[in-house]
């Protein structure tokens, strides 16, 4: 293993970055206060059915490729660069993890070959309003009524929630936390989009109201469910090296040719050693978040740690290449127009998803304790 | 954290520690690049002669001049680890640094004169670059060498000297053409440091220690075969050994995650009242963040070396690997005397000091890490000009 990537790596890297590049630039924020970016799904369908991108971590008995975090975290980074609009993260890293690994074949042929074509979108709901992301116990209970489990309960901070086909839902149940599926169309279940933050990764707010639904596994979910977590974080922190690295490009970019004082800004020191400064973080953490990639998913404390590691590292250092970014590019950057503060809006957002920086700060203080630092 | 090795590697890596914890002598008791005590100076000529002859340093060199001839960088970069995890003396002064000017642009009898005895810790080297009016700006150096004869006389004032004291040759950076524009007139040179007319005085630094020193050249006289690489060339032999000196980037964080270790210690040490400082959540999250940097210091390092080790590394990494590892460090340390409560404000003299003062001294130390070799803000600009293209600014 190494941090730099390997060539078949490298090859997926280019094509994903060519596919983008190609099909989705230049799309513009919507306008204030008109919900979330659609995404286009066309392109939805080139990318899980031909390019393969949904299966990629997905077994190669159900049609994926049989990789894993390390190649979703390539595809991630490309999509994290772009801001790419798409059900992806949804699907193939929230809820195809999900099923990939919570140990029931008989749900994983139900949905993971879907999954792979591009015929089905899908994504996890284990947020409630109480604020937490995994309740434990989750206040959404499932209850074994006489045609089957129904559930009753809100989740929210769902995302894609509005658009999934499928909901992988957390809830009580007499034996510990359930897994649960939940068709889009199951009766009793509502869904309202939310006025997120970062208009380009839609929330959902969803009521279940003894809404029929099928457990996924047996017995308490709450291990499966947080190695998922840990896949889920190492992913994300791909993602946020993308942002990290588009802004810097985009500062770096605008740094060269806006003149001032009859020279380019980037010949100014104040701007100069930001620009480099971001270098060095976004170096980091793209270190931080390929050696998470490389070990999240294999058991023991390693990969807790490393998924803490590369979420408290990216997050900030995502944060603080968008807000740099919008100061390099002065009043230009302040506008609606520009795209510098979509990547702000991603930034922020993608720090609270799936567990805060303080909290992870919190538990990689409880897991060196306990583990001792050296390696 | 570890990546993956190879069993050979991994091996070499056993081999290496149980060496080290045989045979090392003394324990370093301050962090950084430090000066030993004059007591313990014989037998660290005898330990680096050990660690070459166990082919640990040196081991990339030729057969002919007493290395392996082993190009990869991987060996190399687990002895420094090693060395740097036990806190054990590795090679003193600039002999690396030497050696890699010598092997890039010596001549066959210089590197037959200098090199086994570099190797057997008979020459200990210092690094005669940096003076009172050219630091950050090395080509500004005025010390002048004029030519003699078959010698050169040097005239001048060298400064900030790590482990003068001791060294028996110096690598001296001199100016040999004044008129020519700034990096083209400087030479480099292998100076006795025991010829006429070569004073050191040593200096104190914020620590009490006296590691560096000033050393004054008054006519001092170098014969012309101890000119390294061509007259008016010192330039680029200086750029090529500061480019070898790649073990660095591995030691670095091998201490940082070593005071990582120290720093959850302090925290679960119970404070007044009995209570340890990881019962305050500021505290842990304080933690958090540093057990964070020093494990991304660690991995960034890694990936520069795994670069490095493939042949694709840039030329800031070393740069970008020193600047974090530089800030970190600094909030590393800080954090390790703001652990201790009141007893932060006890020193190593008071024979109550926690850890035997090392948090208070690192403290103090930490800052030459974000200066000497390359400012932390000569760097940025560095990274930003040669890594980013951004329009480079006037230097020499
Ligand atoms: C502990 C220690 C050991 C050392 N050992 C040796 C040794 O063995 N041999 C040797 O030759 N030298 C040695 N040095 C010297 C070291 O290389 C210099 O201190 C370093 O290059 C900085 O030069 P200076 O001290 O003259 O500071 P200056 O160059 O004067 O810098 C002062 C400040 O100005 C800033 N600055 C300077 N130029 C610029 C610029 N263009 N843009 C922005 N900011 C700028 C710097 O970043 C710094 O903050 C050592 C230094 C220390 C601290």
């Amino acid at each position: 293993m190494s941090l730099s990537l390997g060539e078949e790596q490298e090859e997926l890297r280019l094509l994903v970055r060519t596919f983008l590049d190609d099909k989705a630039t230049s799309h513009r924020p919507p306008p204030p206060g008109t919900g979330p970016q659609k995404y286009d799904g066309g392109l939805w369908r080139q990318l899980s059915g031909q390019l393969g991108l949904t299966g990629l971590a997905v077994p190669e008995r159900f049609g994926g490729a049989g990789l894993g975090p390390a190649e979703l975290g390539v595809v991630l980074e490309e999509m994290g660069r772009a801001l790419f609009p798409s059900p992806f993260f949804a699907t193939a890293v929230l809820a195809g993890q999900t099923v990939t690994h919570c140990g029931d074949e008989a749900a994983m042929e139900r949905w993971l070959p879907d999954i792979v074509s591009g015929a089905l979108t899908a994504t996890l709901a284990t947020a409630e309003p109480d604020g937490s992301w995994a309740a434990d116990p989750p206040a959404t209970v499932a209850d074994r009524g006489r045609d089957g489990w129904v559930l009753s309960g809100t989740k929210t901070y769902v995302v894609d929630g509005h658009t999934a086909d499928l909901l992988l839902v957390t809830a009580r149940c007499p034996d510990g936390v359930g897994l649960f599926g939940v068709p889009a169309t199951a009766p009793g279940l509502t869904r309202t989009v939310l006025d997120a933050l970062d208009p380009t990764r839609p929330l959902a707010r969803i009521r279940l109201g003894a809404t029929p639904a099928s457990r996924i596994g047996t017995g308490d979910a709450s291990e499966s469910l947080a190695a998922v977590r840990d896949l889920v974080r190492a992913a994300l922190a791909a993602e946020q090296v993308g942002g990290a690295a588009a802004c810097l490009d985009m500062a770096v970019g605008h740094a060269k040719t806006r003149e001032q004082f009859g020279r380019p800004i980037g010949s100014f020191q104040a701007i100069k050693h930001k620009c480099a400064q971001l270098l060095v973080e976004v170096e980091c953490a793209r270190s931080a978040a390929r050696f998470a990639g490389s070990v999240v998913g294999s058991p023991g404390t390693e990969a807790a740690i490393a998924a803490a590691v590369a979420r408290s590292y990216c997050s900030e250092a995502f944060t603080h290449a968008a807000k740099e970014n919008i100061q390099i590019h002065g009043g230009i950057g302040f506008t609606w127009e520009h795209r510098a503060h979509l990547y702000l809006r991603r930034a922020k957002s993608s720090e609270l998803l799936f567990g805060t920086p303080r909290e992870e700060r919190a538990r990689l203080a409880r897991l060196t304790m306990s583990e001792g630092a050296a390696p | 954290m570890r990546l993956d090795t190879s069993a050979e590697l991994d091996a070499f890596r056993a081999e290496v520690r149980s060496f080290i914890r045989t045979h090392a002598p003394g324990r370093k008791t301050h962090a950084g690049v430090r000066a030993p005590a004059p007591a313990l100076v014989p037998e660290l000529r005898r330990w680096i002669a050990r660690l070459h002859d166990a082919g640990y340093l040196g081991r990339s060199w030729p057969t002919e001049y007493g290395g392996l001839a082993d190009p990869r960088p991987e060996p190399a970069f687990v002895v420094a680890e090693e060395l740097a995890r036990a806190r054990a003396w590795g090679q003193i002064g600039a002999g690396a640094l030497a050696a890699g000017a010598l092997l890039a642009h010596g001549t066959e009898q210089q590197k037959h004169r200098f090199l086994p005895r570099l190797r057997s810790g008979q020459d200990l080297w210092c690094q005669l670059f940096s003076e009172p009016e050219a630091g950050s700006d090395l080509a500004g150096l005025r010390t002048r060498a004029r030519r003699d004869g078959d010698h050169f006389v040097v005239d001048g004032q060298k400064v900030w000297t790590t482990n003068a004291q001791y060294a028996d040759v110096g690598y001296l950076l001199a100016r040999t053409d004044p008129g020519a524009p700034k990096t083209r007139g400087i030479t480099a040179f292998a100076l006795d440091m025991r010829a006429p007319g070569v004073e050191i005085r040593p200096l104190r630094e914020i620590t009490g220690t006296a590691d560096f020193n000033e050393v004054f050249l008054d006519g001092v006289r170098i014969p012309a075969d101890r000119v390294i690489g061509e007259v008016d060339g010192g330039w680029r032999v200086a750029g090529a050994s500061l480019a070898q000196e790649r073990g660095s980037v591995a030691a670095r964080s091998a201490e940082l995650l070593d005071d990582l270790s120290g720093l959850l210690a302090l925290a679960a040490r119970p404070g007044p009242e009995g209570l340890p400082p990881l019962g305050d959540a500021a505290v842990r999250d304080r933690l958090g963040r540093l057990a964070t940097r020093v494990y991304v210091a660690d991995l960034m390092s890694k990936a520069v070396q795994s670069r490095m080790a493939a042949g694709t590394d840039e030329p800031t990494d070393p740069a970008m690997v020193k600047v974090f590892f530089s800030d970190t460090n600094l909030d590393a340390v800080s954090l390790g005397v703001r652990l201790q409560g009141l007893d932060g404000l006890l020193a190593e003299g008071d024979d109550r000091a926690v850890d035997g003062g090392y948090w208070q001294d690192a403290l103090l130390y930490a800052r030459a890490y974000t200066i000497a070799g390359g400012a932390n803000e000569v760097l940025r600009t560095t990274i930003a000009e040669r890594a980013l293209g951004l329009p480079r600014e006037p230097r020499s």
